[in-house]
């Protein structure tokens, strides 16, 4: 492999990262209170309420329900607002984090539904608002299974950003589709495998740790 | 302190409707210790719950500390909480804080100063005795140990009425003995008025002045402890009485066990 190429993957990997990891940080921004809100407007909830819950459930099934590549297209239009272009990584990161964004709050939803009703109880016993019970009992206890969704969700980003790259975002994946499926360059090809693999080990390695060191529940 | 006014409580289920307390009126004085008790599903827990409204009656009223619960607005309801401690079976510790952290869990929901929070969790750690735990986490202490920090951290905020949700029931009858004259003492020397609920005679005979006795969602004896004991009226107080396992009251501070005559009697 010539110095060029190298230099070409790790470009390549860097930028798969930074759209993981990017599109990370805003899906769980947004998905986030969204998976909160669910958890608190569901039915028996701390602030049942079925109009509101039926319609973010309604909104975030919608959304899970479209197929990546096409949500990528779908977006084009909106794409270009926000970012100006609708061609590389910063513009990959719109559609991966709104593709994030209601997977993220299903996740949330689930792990909050693990943390005991007791420990819910004794804070509303105790006086705590709405908003307390979020930041002082749901999300704290919440962490250990929180930080195991969030590498199961990053491990899902990975494949998306490798999917955008069929359509411009750049990547690993684009390179991976240049080399690989339009010029069948078996190295290159094997090469952005080896190392999409790699991405996905350190990732869930970083949140099995993670997860233990914040569980004291055993 | 706590009254009660005709509170009723039904569920709805899908079809049917299940009235979980029917017209319940009951008193109790400042400084008291107030027992309720009934086999399980008899509706104590309903009515522990209505006191601070975790559950909301589906009529009648309920009055702690001059104030009418129903009649407040969420935010005054989540205030008034505040002033009401309460302590659960399952003892419903933070998994994820510390000892000293869960003890300061109320005192950071009124937004306490850091300073008064740090002096206060030290003087509850010394009241509980367990000043050697506070960086400990809940799942290394064993039943009683968490009990303790329980009823710490509701003493955190100086509540004036203290509800206990069968406190002692997962316990062994020893610790169960340790909790209950922790109890006793704080209501010696705070003067915080206690309701309890319980399904076992002996935790009422220990440490309460008077009793309840509930079944299928009505109260249907009330009194001094030692009058109901030397007078029950109904069968059902007879069989709670009859199967109680005694616990006797030292002449000390303590509670010991009555190992005489096998058992606890």
């Amino acid at each position: 492999m010539t110095e060029p190429m190298i230099r070409m993957l790790l470009r390549g990997l860097g930028e798969t990262m930074v759209m993981t990891f990017g599109s990370g940080i805003f899906g769980f921004v947004l998905g986030l209170p969204l998976g909160a809100v669910l958890f608190l407007t569901r039915p028996e909830g701390v602030l049942e309420h079925k109009i509101v819950y039926r319609l973010v459930s309604a909104v975030v099934n919608v959304f899970r329900s479209i197929p990546f590549i096409i949500l990528i297209v779908w977006m084009i239009p909106f794409t270009r607002i926000v970012a100006g272009t609708s061609i590389g990584v910063l513009a990959a990161l719109v559609p991966l984090s709104v593709g994030a964004a209601p997977f993220v709050s299903r996740m949330v939803e689930n792990s909050l539904l693990e943390v005991p009703h007791g420990l819910i109880e004794a804070a509303r016993a105790m006086g705590a608002t709405p908003l307390q019970i979020v930041w002082k009992v749901l999300l704290p206890e919440a962490l250990p299974s929180l930080v195991n969704g969030a590498s199961i969700t990053l491990i899902a980003l990975v494949g998306y950003s490798a999917m955008g790259g069929a359509v411009g975002a750049g990547g690993l994946g684009q390179i991976g589709y240049q080399y690989g499926y339009v010029g069948y360059d078996t190295v290159v090809m094997n090469t952005v495998l080896v190392l999409l693999v790699g991405l996905v080990f350190l990732i869930q390695w970083l949140g099995h740790m993670i997860s233990r060191k914040t569980d004291h529940r055993k | 302190m706590i009254e009660l006014k005709n509170v009723s409580k039904k569920f709805y289920k899908k079809r049917a409707v299940v009235s979980a307390l029917s017209d319940i009126s009951l008193r109790v004085a400042e400084g008291e210790i107030f027992g309720v008790i009934g086999s399980s599903g008899a509706g104590k827990s309903t009515l522990i719950r209505c006191i601070n409204l975790l559950e909301r009656p589906t009529a009648g009223q309920v009055i702690v500390d001059g104030k009418d619960l129903g009649g407040l607005t969420p935010q005054q309801l989540t205030l008034a909480r505040r002033d009401i401690g309460m302590i659960f079976q399952h003892f419903n510790l933070l998994s994820s804080r510390t000892v000293a952290q869960n003890i300061a869990f109320p005192l950071e929901l009124s937004h306490t100063p850091k300073k008064d929070i740090d002096r206060r969790v030290k003087e509850l750690l010394t009241l509980v005795g367990l000043e050697s735990k506070a960086q400990d986490h809940p799942v290394s202490l064993s039943g009683g140990q968490k009990q303790r920090v329980a009823i710490a951290r509701t003493l955190a905020s100086h509540p004036r009425v203290l509800l206990c949700d069968e406190a002692t029931s997962a316990l062994d009858p020893e610790t169960t003995l340790s909790i209950l004259s922790l109890l006793k003492d704080i209501n010696h020397r705070m003067g915080i008025t206690i309701l309890l609920i319980t399904h076992e005679m002996n935790v009422v005979r220990a440490i309460c002045d008077k009793v309840a006795v509930i079944s299928e969602g009505r109260l249907i004896e009330e009194g001094e402890v030692n009058e109901v004991f030397a007078r029950p009226r109904t069968e059902l107080t007879r069989r709670f009485i009859s199967s109680a396992q005694h616990f006797v009251l030292a002449s000390g501070d303590g509670l010991v066990l009555n190992k005489e005559g096998g058992g606890y009697d």
